[in-house]
């Protein structure tokens, strides 16, 4: 028993199992198989997608076996092999009072939502955050993270991005100074090690099986809907039945809207950020007679750019794919050769370099794909979308990409102007749900 | 509309009218960014023996070496790719992570390729040695072949276990002993037909050059050798 202490509550598959943990099976050990058949299609038990390969191939069992290809980069589960997990008994080491050693001042509304928070994870069940960029959503995570530690539950914080995660990693283990915590993300390097407070990227909550008494998932909008289906069922199974579930979100989709308005969901809204200002409300210029591949906008965009670099402002212009920043760099390079700029996009190596720069104030602007949509803060910036109908561009992006601006108190205020050909919905649609939260931290006078 | 392969972008390939007239439901599996990562070696200047991006077109220093070693076992060879970076990613998910689909990659490349040889080739995939075997559970080449829909003659062995070629550096790999032998049920089926040995990756030539003297001694007519990456 003493081999498997590290395993309780992680589900793993049993051709990754070492020798001498193989010899000594404790009693209660689940064992399931790796693919469950419903009907004609195989869903995996590790990621819960269903396999749509075209062929079972040859396998290491001599037969030919489906794979998952989803859940892939965590390992290979083939149709052969066995899911084994151990259930979590919890037991960890008490704690002395007071737990969390933050010492901050939260915000009315921050203190309010808490409070929710905080009740959720007394009574078990799902709640919503829906707090607007910038309202500040880990220090009202804090006090309720502090009471499950302190009854001795098992508490996990997770997030679909790794830089997220790198972030609230150190804030977290000095706000809990004597509670043993682990990072995990793809490729972090280390041996894994049982924990009563895991920071997790949402993909290695694949690895866990009803372990977590209270689960936080922030930023669950940051994938699309079909990625987002495999990321509440990673968060439901590393759940212990009858656990709490905390999601926190910006820019909730749709379908989530629908259970908020129809109280089908316990929500928490908060409105207004932690300055107290309102959202920058964008503006949106449509482009009339345009050449149809849209590099007229990008001169109407760019001529933008001109008058606002010249009154000394600096600027985040998002351009929608790699390949249109391709096309658009020597004009670029051109127009603006006297001003300091770089480009990033997801597969740029240089891209932290390039990030810091424009933090310390080195560069006038930066051109992007949606990469830096999330997650990042600059002081005092502009922001100009460049073909704002494309698709790329849904609504929850567009509301996020315009909450990039006024996000320091000291500079509030930041002018947020989307170019495009075509109205789509999600640009209408990011306008109104900005305006809509103004108007709702306005009415509960939230504002200043 | 169709996901990229590899990256998994959504993409919507343009409607052509000869798309439309030849029911071509297959377009192209990879999506531009990724397809404009590939190297396809026929367009660059490439050593004439084993398709090596070199300075100017001539027989490339390696294959100079392996004609003194291998006087009579001059082949030609046809590779489709340069091994850049995006291929060597490509290869590593596909062998080492064991995403098999990722065969389906470069089926049609591979397929229109290995039409040019006579109808009566014989493609001879490169054995995978026992312990990779049982690791994998699949053999790369046969897998690229299968989905190719090329039909193939498995008429090599891996006798014996080398070590695996990627741990080794260039001289331990060009140091490696002969890992192959001729099957010998299959030797006759061979015997004067065009043979046509194929490999996923051409790194050194050192493989390719022992699956040649392994099967040169059934006498096939023409004797060459292809692979997808060089």
């Amino acid at each position: 028993m003493e081999k498997w202490i590290n395993w309780l509550g992680r589900d793993q598959l049993q051709s990754e199992l070492s020798p001498d943990l193989r010899d000594e099976m404790p009693s209660g050990l689940e064992s399931r198989p790796a693919f469950v058949k419903e009907g004609s299609r195989y869903r995996c038990g590790r990621c819960g997608s269903i396999c749509c390969l075209r062929q079972a191939y040859p396998c290491i069992c001599k037969q030919h076996c489906y794979y998952c290809r989803e859940c892939i980069q965590l390992g290979k589960v083939r149709a052969c092999d066995r899911l084994i997990s151990l259930p979590e008994t919890g037991g960890f080491k008490p704690l002395e009072q007071p737990v969390l050693k933050w010492k901050g001042i939260l915000s009315p509304q921050q203190e309010e939502a808490s409070k929710d928070i905080l009740q959720t994870v007394r009574q078990g069940g799902t709640r919503i955050v829906w707090a607007v960029t910038g309202a500040g959503k880990t220090e009202m995570l804090f006090e309720a993270v502090a009471e499950g530690l302190a009854e001795g539950k098992r508490v996990c914080i997770a997030s679909p991005r790794i830089d997220v995660c790198l972030e609230l990693s150190p804030r977290l283990q000095e706000a809990f100074d004597q509670v043993d915590m682990t990072t995990l993300y793809g490729g972090s390097g280390e041996v894994y090690r049982r924990t009563q407070l895991v920071i997790a990227t949402t993909h290695q909550l694949l690895r866990f099986k009803e372990a977590f008494d209270v689960m936080i998932v922030d930023e669950i909008d940051a994938f699309p809907y079909y990625l987002n289906e495999a990321l509440y069922y990673a968060a439901k199974k590393a759940l212990v039945l009858g656990g709490s579930q905390i999601f926190l979100t910006a820019t909730p989709d749709r379908q989530m809207l629908k259970a908020i308005r129809s109280g089908r969901i316990d929500a928490t809204i908060l409105p207004a950020r932690y300055h107290k200002h309102p959202l920058p409300v964008p503006e949106a210029r449509l482009l009339k007679g345009s050449l149809g591949h849209g590099l007229a906008g990008s001169c109407n965009a760019s001529a933008h750019l001109l008058r606002l670099l010249q009154k000394k402002r600096r600027c985040l212009v998002f351009i929608p794919t790699i390949l249109y920043m391709e096309i658009l760099l020597p004009d670029f390079e051109r127009q603006f050769k006297d001003w300091r700029f770089a480009w990033v996009h997801s597969k740029d190596p240089e891209r932290k370099e390039k990030i810091q720069q424009m933090r310390q104030g080195e560069l006038d602007f930066l051109l992007t794909t949606t990469i830096l949509e999330r997650g990042v803060t600059f002081a005092d910036i502009d922001v100009i979308v460049v073909k704002a109908d494309h698709a790329v561009y849904t609504e929850a992006a567009l509301v996020q990409i315009a909450g990039r601006a006024g996000r320091s108190s000291a500079y509030p205020e930041g002018e947020v102007t989307f170019y495009c050909e075509h109205w789509t919905r999600p640009i209408k649609r990011s306008i109104r749900q900005i305006e809509a939260m103004n108007r709702t931290a306005r009415k509960r006078g939230l504002l200043q | 509309m169709s996901c990229c392969g590899w990256c998994g972008t959504v993409v919507t390939p343009p409607i052509s009218v000869s798309r439309l007239l030849t029911f071509d439901t297959h377009p192209d599996k990879l999506c531009t960014l990724c397809r404009n990562k590939m190297i396809v070696l026929s367009s660059c200047k490439r050593c004439s023996e084993c398709c090596r991006i070199v300075q100017e077109i001539t027989v490339c220093s390696d294959c100079l070496m392996w004609r003194s070693l291998y006087p009579k076992l001059s082949s030609g060879h046809t590779a489709l790719y340069a091994y850049n970076e995006r291929a060597k990613d490509i290869m590593t998910a596909f062998k080492l992570k064991g995403d098999c689909e990722l065969a389906y990659l470069f089926s049609d490349d591979i397929r229109r390729a290995l039409k040019i040889f006579p109808a009566n080739t014989c493609f001879v995939p490169v054995p995978s040695a026992e312990e990779s075997l049982s690791i994998r559970g699949f053999n790369p080449v046969e897998l690229l072949l299968e989905a190719a829909g090329v039909n193939y003659d498995k008429a090599l062995t891996a006798s014996r276990d080398t070590g695996r070629q990627a741990k080794k550096n260039r001289k331990e790999r060009l140091r490696t002993r002969q890992p192959f032998t001729l099957c010998p049920k299959r030797s006759k089926a061979i015997a004067d037909k065009p043979v046509v040995i194929v490999d996923d990756v051409y790194t050194t030539g050192r493989t390719l050059y022992h699956a040649l003297e392994a099967i040169s001694p059934c006498q096939p007519s023409s004797l060459q050798t292809f692979s997808l990456f060089r």
